[in-house]
């Protein structure tokens, strides 16, 4: 039987398509979710301290879903943007598969059950932070910075950093000085990183009207900005090798790993290529990856030789 | 990128549709309801 007309009409309404579980997938970003899982992990897996493995899964399933939960209603607030932007526009909500309210209903269900199955699963501390990263984003990214000022990921780049300190907090139930040091890299590297892109996509972020560094400043102080955050975050990298966090095997890899980050933010600032921004855009996810792998493949070996 | 998911066309269609998502939804539910009850077992049998 073919859809009355008002049973068209009544689609039309709910947002014309029907979403499937695919759309309901993408809304919560999983290529973020997957970097957040795995610093997360990282964040857990050289904490000192011990977890149930179960409890371990669930904690790490927790933080994935919180994330992306916030990046649900990152699309539900971003939706007129996401529209307007090549990068975007196929999204669920600017293309027509889902009503906002579908998203916005799904992101914060999520949100709430995975506070809840962290606090449960491992301590109130750990769900406390995990809230206060999904509000971040969610509010003071989304709502408050990304329209309105150029150094909207500079200071949104923190929900991103924390779940390392999250997934580290979980295992030991306090903070210290090595998981505000994960949470410092990863501040640190979010701008080269998102400024590369950003770069390249300009016009994108122009027709948004989002006043990223490029839109506002200009290529040429976005360059110069990458430079000054790479020579800043490349040394903190190698940190955790002299407070006693990992070996010197780990400070000199991750040493070299940034010197090539430094390198390349150089040689974009001297030649301005698009070529250059995404070359550097694609080696910044590579250099996270490095640095992340880094400690738990340190923190493995020491284990095995009984350190 | 989203891929482009063919769209119900007639009512049939559109309630086959729901009802697979319904279905993954019954299985989302069950999968907490047993998340949250290995939960409570680990918990009451004191680990950590």
């Amino acid at each position: 039987m073919a859809l009355t007309s008002q049973q068209q009409l009544a689609g039309a309404a709910d947002g014309l398509f029907e979403p499937s579980v695919g759309h309901f997938w993408s809304l919560l970003k999983p290529r973020v979710m997957s970097l957040v899982v795995f610093t997360g992990f990282a964040g857990m897996y050289v904490a000192p301290g011990s977890l149930h493995p179960l409890l371990f899964a669930i904690a790490l399933f927790a933080i994935a879903a919180g994330a992306g939960a916030s990046g649900a209603i990152n699309q539900w607030y971003d939706r007129d943007i996401d529209a307007v932007m090549s990068r975007t526009k196929s999204r669920p909500i600017p293309a027509g598969f889902m009503a906002p309210a579908e998203a916005l209903t799904l992101g914060l269900v999520v949100s709430a059950l995975s506070v809840l199955l962290l606090g449960l699963a491992t301590n109130w501390l750990a769900a406390s932070l995990l809230a206060f990263t999904i509000f971040f984003y969610a509010v003071v990214y989304t709502v408050w910075l990304k329209r309105r000022t150029p150094q909207n990921i500079v200071i949104g780049g923190a929900a991103g950093a924390f779940p390392p300190m999250i997934g580290w907090t979980a295992v030991t139930g306090t903070l210290s000085i090595e998981p505000l040091l994960l949470f410092a890299i990863i501040f640190m590297w979010t701008p080269p990183h998102f400024w590369a892109l950003a770069l390249v996509k300009n016009e994108d972020y122009t027709r948004a009207k989002i006043p990223m560094l490029p839109v506002v400043s200009g290529a040429v102080e976005t360059r110069r900005q990458i430079v000054i955050y790479a020579v800043l975050m490349a040394p903190l990298a190698v940190v955790p090798s002299f407070i006693g966090m990992t070996s010197l095997a780990y400070g000199v890899v991750t040493g070299l790993a940034g010197a090539v980050f430094v390198g390349l933010s150089l040689k974009l600032w001297a030649n301005g290529s698009d070529k250059t921004a995404m070359q550097l855009f694609g080696y910044s996810i590579l250099y996270l990856f490095l640095v992340f792998l880094g400690l738990v493949i340190d923190r493995f070996a020491a284990a095995w030789v009984g350190v | 990128m989203m891929e482009q998911r063919k769209q119900p066309k007639t009512a049939t269609e559109m309630q086959h549709m729901r009802k697979g998502r319904n279905w993954v939804l019954l299985g989302i539910i069950a999968g907490l309801v047993a998340l949250f009850y290995l939960l409570t077992l680990i918990k009451v049998g004191g680990a950590s």
